[in-house]
């Protein structure tokens, strides 16, 4: 039986930054094209995300928020719920809601 | 154990800190902005869909109850942005001294209220 897994926590450190400027940028940039397009039209908004570099960003931003979110959630857990079975178990509640997202973003963007 | 010592758990005398408060509050908005995911996906598969889905997406949007819901869902995300700068800020090692730290702290609450009304004005 596993006891312990090693790993480091510097990594979760170092992505949970990287991922925040990611997401971040994204999310300014995201909030400005709104403020800026207040009649925004279905044919802008479309054409906005048939862009191969903003499916990419958005993708890339996917990617970024649920493992972000992996990793405050996963610390969060850790923090307040003290009954081993039952964090582990919504912990894999988590993994498979962020799953489904992350398979959801690729259908709505690939249809 | 010094049996003298003085032991204070009236907790009407504790007072948290302003960079207590940002903490929590950077949480609570974190594990918030988690719960938002399944809704942000939502609108954005539904103005995806057709000219038809995307109008009424809209119109949901600017109903009452919805259009609180997203200036909450804003507001959220701009706190969790304002108090995760400040984060990255201090971890490149500027204004780590418990003073440094208590007003970027109040600055973090100032601006993100700034914002928070901004957003309401542009919402309605």
């Amino acid at each position: 039986m596993v006891r312990q897994i090693n790993r480091s926590g510097l990594l979760d450190w170092v992505v949970q930054r990287c991922t925040a400027v990611i997401v971040g940028v994204y999310a300014i940039f995201l909030m400005l094209y709104l403020f800026a397009h207040p009649a925004l039209s279905y044919d802008a908004w479309t054409s906005l995300f048939s862009d191969v570099w903003m499916r990419m960003a958005t993708v890339t931003v996917l990617v970024s928020v649920l493992w972000h979110a992996w990793i405050g959630l996963w610390t969060v857990f850790t923090d307040y719920i003290k009954v081993k079975p039952v964090r582990l178990l919504i912990e894999m509640i988590v993994i498979l809601l962020l799953l489904a997202y992350f398979i959801w973003v690729l259908e709505i963007l690939w249809r | 154990m010094n049996k003298t010592r003085p032991v204070n758990l009236d907790l009407t005398q504790f007072r948290f800190p302003p960079m207590a408060i940002v903490s929590i509050c950077h949480r609570i908005s974190g594990v918030l902005l988690f719960l938002f995911i399944p809704i942000l996906i939502y609108f954005l598969h539904q103005t995806l869909l057709s000219p038809e889905h995307f109008a009424t997406a809209l119109n949901t949007l600017q109903k009452g109850g919805m259009r609180f819901l997203f200036w909450v869902m804003m507001c959220v995300t701009l706190f969790h942005l304002v108090a995760g700068v400040r984060h990255l800020i201090m971890d490149m090692g500027f204004g780590e001294s418990v003073t440094a730290g208590r007003n970027s702290a109040i600055a973090v609450f100032i601006i993100a209220i700034i914002l928070f009304i901004l957003v309401g004005v542009w919402l309605w």
